[in-house]
């Protein structure tokens, strides 16, 4: 049996970058976190965290290739972190059972309202571009 | 038993992305059926949801460094359509206020609590950023989320077919609205149809997760002192 070394190091390397981007994307996090509760910010940390980043990346501080192999698992799972969440929504089944027109008229309504909107006035400002 | 809420809600939801990637259809979304099964478990076997909440708690964690790297989709998104990227910032900011204004209004005009209007003030954003938003406008996370997810199922099924209809047949003006409007399940159907929409779509979404907190919540306030 012979070792591909090249492979095994290959392997090695990615298995490094993994805990090293979600230690990056931790430490924006819990800075963000630290800033929001210092200062009582009402904006949601996640998001302020997720700004800086982006922020991070354009003025170059950061390279695309350190954050990828942490960043790519997560959005890939992203859905499944929200279930507990939702599932919550249990909690409320007297208020939904009360006001359901309301939310049936906002499933229907918001997102409908929302493509016309802006497919039309996409296409409308890319006709005039 | 609790303890095992994490690891079921990990199998099911694998399970039903197995299901879905066999028969692909926007009514078999497996977000929206784990969550289906995590709610008739919590019914049927009247499971208690502070232990439920905690027993899932590492979840709540993992959804934050989540939103946190959505930055790189947005950094990568942003750098393909840089030369429209103010159109595609107008357009997705008015399709925000859109949606945030109707659902105000329907509400309003249907008399619901303060509550539930703050739970459906930012309907068309992705749903960790939903969570985010409305709790920070004092809605109710788990009604925004729920109703973001079948907001996007209906975007799904119909999104194309209403698009075509209202005479928008630019492809990326399809690409951008289904984004913009119907979040990552809408993305989603414009990848599966061609990809100059999927590419807009996905610009959308990223930019709608941008620009949703930072205009939600100060047009939210502003809705409530006009409509009341």
């Amino acid at each position: 049996m012979t070792i591909n070394i090249a492979a095994l190091g290959k392997h090695a390397k990615l298995a490094l970058r993994l805990p090293v981007s979600w230690a990056i994307l931790s430490s924006f996090l819990v800075t963000a976190h630290l800033i929001s509760d210092y200062f009582a910010f009402s904006f949601p940390a996640p998001l302020s965290a997720m700004l800086a980043l982006f922020l991070a990346l354009q003025l170059g501080l950061l390279k695309l290739h350190w954050l990828q192999p942490g960043t790519q698992p997560l959005l890939n799972f992203m859905p499944l972190f929200f279930v507990p969440a939702a599932a919550k929504v249990v909690e409320h089944s007297p208020l939904i059972a009360e006001h359901w027109l309301v939310l049936l008229l906002c499933l229907f309504l918001v997102p409908a309202l929302g493509l016309i909107s802006i497919g039309f006035l996409m296409q409308r400002l890319r006709g005039t571009s | 038993m609790m303890w095992l809420a994490l690891p079921l809600t990990i199998i099911a939801f694998l399970c039903l992305r197995q299901l879905h990637a066999k028969v692909n259809s926007p009514l078999l979304n497996p977000v929206l059926w784990t969550i289906i099964a995590s709610v008739l478990c919590l019914v049927l076997f009247d499971l208690d949801l502070p232990s439920y909440s905690r027993a899932t708690s590492p979840f709540n964690y993992l959804l934050e460094l989540a939103v946190v790297a959505l930055a790189v989709p947005l950094y990568k998104q942003i750098h393909q359509l840089k030369k429209q990227l103010l159109l595609i910032l107008i357009a997705v900011a008015v399709g925000v206020i859109m949606a945030t204004s109707s659902a105000y209004v329907i509400a309003t005009v249907l008399d619901v609590p303060q509550q539930l209007k703050a739970s459906l003030a930012s309907l068309s954003v992705t749903t960790p950023i939903t969570l985010l938003v409305t709790e920070q406008l004092g809605g109710i996370g788990s009604i925004a989320a729920s109703m973001v997810i079948l907001i996007g199922v209906v975007g799904a099924i119909v999104g194309f077919s209403l698009l075509r209809l209202f005479g928008i047949k630019d492809r990326s003006a399809q690409g951008l609205a289904l984004g913009g409007a119907c979040h990552a399940i809408g993305t989603a159907t414009a990848i599966a149809d061609n990809e100059l929409s999927a590419a807009y779509a996905s610009a959308a979404m990223a930019l709608s997760a941008i620009l949703t907190p930072l205009l939600v919540p100060l047009y939210y306030p502003w809705l409530v002192h006009w409509l009341g």
